[in-house]
């Protein structure tokens, strides 16, 4: 079997991402609850992930931050110090969308199309929309104002809508209209000059001078000048072979400029100062990963089908009566009574058709007191007399007895002596 | 798509201001409500949308207080269910049945989460809305007669009603 490329793990990467945000709503709206939000804050089993940016807003407006988000911003950012921009590459569905999308622009517009001739760099763009919209969020009493302008919150905002309260939101129109646009420009405009949500990550990332990066080396490029196959590959536009501290901040080491010179030398090539010589076959990986992932879903599926089964239970010695008595006077009294000799159960609750709900307690090993109620003066009860009981025991196992009685015992003519008189 | 500005907050929500400068509109409330209550708000303003919103006429509150336990900015802070004040309920005695024909309706007695502390029954029969009110809104929703109204706390700007005093006196 053909070893997957590094674009096959990313656009799988990519599309698991955009079709789990499709998924959870769906999930939510029947009742489960494990993995919900959207892209500016997030929870996955209980961990939480957050944007970097929502929370800064947050932390520097009010001065307070909850350690809920400060845990949230942690991942997203350690990614970011040692990997670079990847959220950009393998995670953010509107990325994908942006790449899709240029893909097509080379299918269905000329060949010789090029676009927006925009040369210079996008982050002073990215970094005055950011302060901007700082301002804009300390001057007036509205949400955080740079929340609006992420355009993966907005993808997974359109679904939340649409799954949880069955209502079409209109944001599809922004998010295809960027996408119109971008088409016709022939570059990734938002990624490029927009996006704030990028200028976090790409700060951070610029702390890290040994990061991941793509580096150049110029005695192995034997492409013709103007026919270089990295530019075509970079969906981003940039120049791979020129990439400068100013050009590489806004790499988002998707690698496909890495892939596309295999073949032409091998001049482009992932650095970094972490050793990458520990790190297992991704393929590996996969199989492993694959495995376990069936051998736990087997194993809990086992379990849920065990849990469902019903064992049989073992018969309690547990002996009960009720009898109907008739004394002196036309009264009917019931008499309930329970046998428990080896001092195993610790409730009975009893109703029946004619007997309200008694509950006979015992603490007494031996014994369990038997009630009598009276049923009726003056008038037969019906037979067969249906009495249901309740028999719990102390471990907790749960018995339901249904005792008939079906005469009645005449006791009318034994006469009480009442010793007080 | 018409949508009434009458909503209210779900529990535990900060003032207006403060929950606004909060709100990450991250939608996870109204993922975790169960009883499909809270919904993201929509609309043409976009700061407004996707802030949690309540309307206790569609679907009340049961004040379960999911939302506060998971809300990741504070924005819906966890409060006791006795703090709460989402909004307050008015009873209207002149529509109310139990009050204009002495019918035992008790539709609001009986659904009250903060039952004889909220609302209490004078004389037994008549129900009365007292300030413990959390305002969550089932009165309002089981009322056969329309006879209660729920205001949202941020309208009641000259009412005070702190938190937690009132019911120690209570």
């Amino acid at each position: 079997m053909k070893k997957p490329d590094l674009k096959t793990y990313r656009r799988a990467t990519q599309l698991f991402v955009a079709v789990a945000f499709i998924v959870i709503p769906i999930l939510n709206r029947s009742d489960y609850s494990m993995v919900y939000g959207n892209f500016l804050s997030f929870h996955l089993f209980g961990i939480p992930l957050a944007d970097p940016l929502a929370v800064l807003q947050l932390t520097i407006k009010n001065v307070y931050f909850t350690l809920d988000n400060f845990i949230g911003t942690l991942l997203p950012l350690l990614l970011a110090f040692f990997l670079g921009t990847v959220f950009c590459s393998w995670i953010c569905p509107y990325g994908l969308l942006s790449e899709l999308t240029q893909g097509l622009k080379n299918k269905l517009l000329p060949k010789g199309y090029q676009g927006l001739p925009l040369v210079s760099g996008g982050f002073g763009w990215k970094l005055s929309i950011f302060v901007i919209g700082f301002a804009g969020f300390f001057l007036f009493s509205t949400t955080p104002v740079l929340n609006q302008l992420s355009a993966p919150a907005w993808y997974a905002r359109f679904f939340q809508y649409y799954f949880g309260q069955d209502f079409v939101s209109l944001c599809y129109l922004f998010l295809l209209s960027l996408l119109a646009i971008e088409m016709l420009a022939g570059k990734r405009l938002w990624c490029r000059y927009v996006c704030p949500q990028s200028v976090l990550i790409i700060v951070t990332k610029l702390l890290n001078g040994k990061r991941l990066r793509v580096c150049f080396e110029k005695e192995k490029c034997i492409c013709k000048p103007g026919y270089e196959k990295c530019d075509r590959a970079c969906s981003l536009g940039l120049h791979p072979k020129t990439l400068l501290d100013r050009v590489e901040t806004e790499c988002t080491n998707c690698g496909d400029c890495v892939m596309a010179c295999e073949k032409m030398g091998k001049a482009l090539s992932f650095e970094s100062s972490i050793s990458t010589a520990w790190l297992p076959d991704p393929w590996k990986v996969v199989k492993t990963l694959g495995a376990t992932m069936l051998l736990g879903l087997l194993a809990y599926g086992t379990y849920l089908g065990v849990e469902q089964i019903e064992w049989p239970k073992p018969k309690a010695a547990v002996e009960a009566s009720a009898v109907v008595t008739r004394y002196a006077g036309d009264v009917y009294v019931l008499t309930l009574e329970v046998q428990d000799p080896e001092g195993l159960i610790k409730k009975v609750e009893t109703s029946g058709k004619h007997v309200g709900m008694v509950t006979m307690l015992t603490n007494v090993k031996k014994w369990i007191n038997s009630p009598q109620i009276v049923l009726s003066e003056g008038t037969v009860p019906e037979l067969p007399f249906t009495t249901h009981m309740r028999v719990i025991f102390h471990d907790g196992h749960i018995e339901e007895l249904v005792v008939e009685t079906t005469s009645i015992t005449d006791n009318s003519t034994e006469v009480f002596e009442d010793p007080w008189f | 798509m018409w949508q009434s500005g009458n909503f209210l907050r779900p529990p535990g929500a900060r003032s207006e201001k403060e929950f606004l400068a909060r709100c990450l509109q991250c939608g996870q409330c109204a993922q975790v409500c169960i009883f499909d209550c809270i919904k993201m708000r929509r609309g043409f303003n976009i700061f407004m949308a996707g802030t949690p919103e309540i309307n206790p006429k569609v679907a009340p509150c049961h004040l379960c207080m999911r939302c506060s336990e998971i809300c990741p900015s504070d924005a819906l802070h966890d409060v006791d269910i006795y703090d709460v004040r989402m909004g307050f309920a008015e009873l209207d005695r002149t529509k109310c049945t139990t009050w204009t024909e002495g019918l035992l309706c008790r539709s609001c007695y009986e659904r009250c989460p903060i039952k004889w502390k909220a609302m209490i029954l004078e004389r037994g029969e008549y129900p009365v809305i007292t300030d413990a009110c959390a305002g969550c809104g089932l009165c309002e929703h089981v009322c056969p007669a329309h006879a209660i109204v729920i205001t949202p706390t941020r309208f009641q700007k000259g009412r005070d009603r702190s938190r937690g005093e009132e019911n120690e006196k209570a």
